[in-house]
């Protein structure tokens, strides 16, 4: 089974204006990875759903997401935008953001990641890590340690 | 970990109107979607403080997955029971001027198979010492006495219940299942209170009494909300008072579910002595404040959102020393 994350699905430190532009980037790290197959079907997917409901989270976390017919293996993207981008949060732009991609037809298992996710994104401490990662390999290990916890 | 059960939830839908017309063609200005349900929102609670918790729902049809994703993304896991009818959804009509009109369905016909998983499942993740809350109403095809026969096979599992609900299903918990066991922990309103011990009551006296009456049965705390007038903690050590402040209260929608999600937090997930506390401070009174801390934090955000763990900390609780019998309550906001 391929790992849920690895460093090239990482961005550090990326400027963007708009949610749209943060999560097409990290789409293109996914479709790079052979996770997606049809960007823009597949963003087109994560539209849907952020439109349903924003996907910001209190302390600075937006996390958009879909079960998506173009996504090959269950998969998360991280970036990492110092000046924040607006994911709807009700106390403001998001830092921290996760693209959580799960394939049409999966399991329950993609929701188990996003609920484990959102939760362990609640403490301060993982936050803190994740903003000081210096480099892609350390936010791999450190989400591939609170999610499988 | 603390496992809620909604056997009745909903997608909670709110509509923004200059001005509701009755017959005529009503267009929104503004809508949003929350998951809804009181165990559903016991567990939202706990997720914004970073409790693991598992949610127990029926889930059917389109909107069922809709609510399951929601619910994720607010960190509650769910565990899926599936059924044939359709998860439910409720309407709320927000005018500016404060008046709300709400449109609710009654939710799905549920199988007498698909109450018989929804038990299993629930039984499934009761492990010993973990609690169990079960919370609302129950829907169609659900017995009343649906609750007060989870009881028995949860504490045979070590599991510790605890039932927030009302009317017959609440009046069946109080008068004890199938091996006569109870929860350990109801949290009834006023209302709800007064109906369990069929008289009406008007004082902090009379809540304490009715209390001590629902423990006299085996209940082993009673956790009454009172509104703005506070809460009031029942168990074998006595009974405590308190309230808690809020400047700006701007719903009470789900302001009972956070405040028992603040009690159960304290009970299940703290340690046994808080370090940066007194070590004398016992756990009820822990408890208790938690909880006026959370549900007061409730009251001061709109809609059903629930709190986080900035919004609780800035709420000043107060625990009265004694309880004034005498102290008569405000009327519940209608």
């Amino acid at each position: 089974m391929s790992a849920l994350i690895t460093p090239e699905l990482v961005l550090l430190d990326v400027e963007v204006p708009d949610r749209g532009t943060v999560t097409r980037l990290l789409a293109q790290r996914l479709q790079a990875a052979g996770r997606v197959t049809d960007l823009d079907g597949f963003l087109a997917d994560v539209r849907a759903r952020e439109e349903l409901m924003p996907t910001g989270l209190p302390g600075g976390i937006g996390i958009p997401h879909c079960r998506s017919a173009h996504v090959t293996v269950p998969t998360l993207g991280f970036a990492r935008v110092p000046s924040g981008v607006d994911f709807g949060a009700e106390d403001g732009p998001a830092t921290l953001v996760f693209l959580i991609a799960a394939p049409e037809g999966g399991g329950q298992e993609h929701l188990t990641i996003l609920a484990t996710l959102a939760r362990k994104l609640i403490h301060q401490s993982f936050r803190d890590a994740l903003m000081a990662a210096d480099k892609p390999s350390d936010v791999v290990d450190l989400v591939s340690k609170e999610v499988a916890a | 970990m603390i496992v809620t059960l909604t056997p009745n939830p909903s997608l909670d839908r709110t509509l923004q109107l200059a001005h509701l017309v009755r017959g005529g063609v009503n267009r929104a200005e503004g809508s949003r979607i929350d998951p809804g349900g009181k165990g559903v929102n016991v567990s939202r609670a706990l997720a914004r403080h970073g409790v693991k918790t598992v949610s127990v729902l029926p889930l059917g049809g389109p909107d069922g997955n809709v609510l399951a994703d929601l619910l994720a993304a607010a960190g509650v896991e769910v565990r899926r029971v599936p059924v044939n009818g359709n998860t439910r959804t409720n309407i709320t009509v927000a005018e500016p001027d404060g008046t709300t009109t709400k449109l609710n369905e009654p939710g799905p016909l549920l199988s007498v198979g698909e109450v018989a998983d929804l038990a299993t499942a629930v039984l499934e993740i009761a492990d010993p010492g973990r609690w169990v809350v079960a919370c609302g109403s129950v829907p169609l095809g659900v017995g009343h006495d649906f609750y007060a026969g989870l009881i028995g096979p949860l504490h045979a599992r070590g599991a510790r219940v605890a039932v927030d609900s009302s009317g017959d299903a609440l009046r069946a918990v109080l008068a004890g299942g199938p091996r006569g066991d109870v929860p350990d922990l109801v949290k009834p309103n006023l209302e709800e209170l007064s109906e369990a011990v069929g008289r009406p009551l008007h004082t902090l006296g009379e809540v304490v009494d009715a209390a001590g009456d629902l423990l006299s049965r085996g209940v082993g705390a009673v956790l009454a909300s009172l509104g703005a007038d506070g809460a009031v903690l029942v168990t074998a050590d006595g009974a405590r008072y308190g309230s808690a402040r809020v400047d700006h209260p701007r719903s009470t929608v789900g302001a009972g579910d956070a405040l028992l999600a603040g009690y159960l937090c304290e009970v299940a997930e703290s340690p046994a002595a808080d370090p940066d506390g007194d070590p004398r401070t016992p756990p009820d009174v822990r408890a208790l404040s938690a909880a006026l801390a959370w549900g007061a934090a409730a009251t001061g955000l709109p809609g059903s959102r629930m709190p986080t763990p900035d919004d609780v900390a800035v709420i000043a609780v107060t625990l009265h020393d004694g309880i004034d019998p005498g102290h008569r309550l405000q009327a519940p906001p209608r």
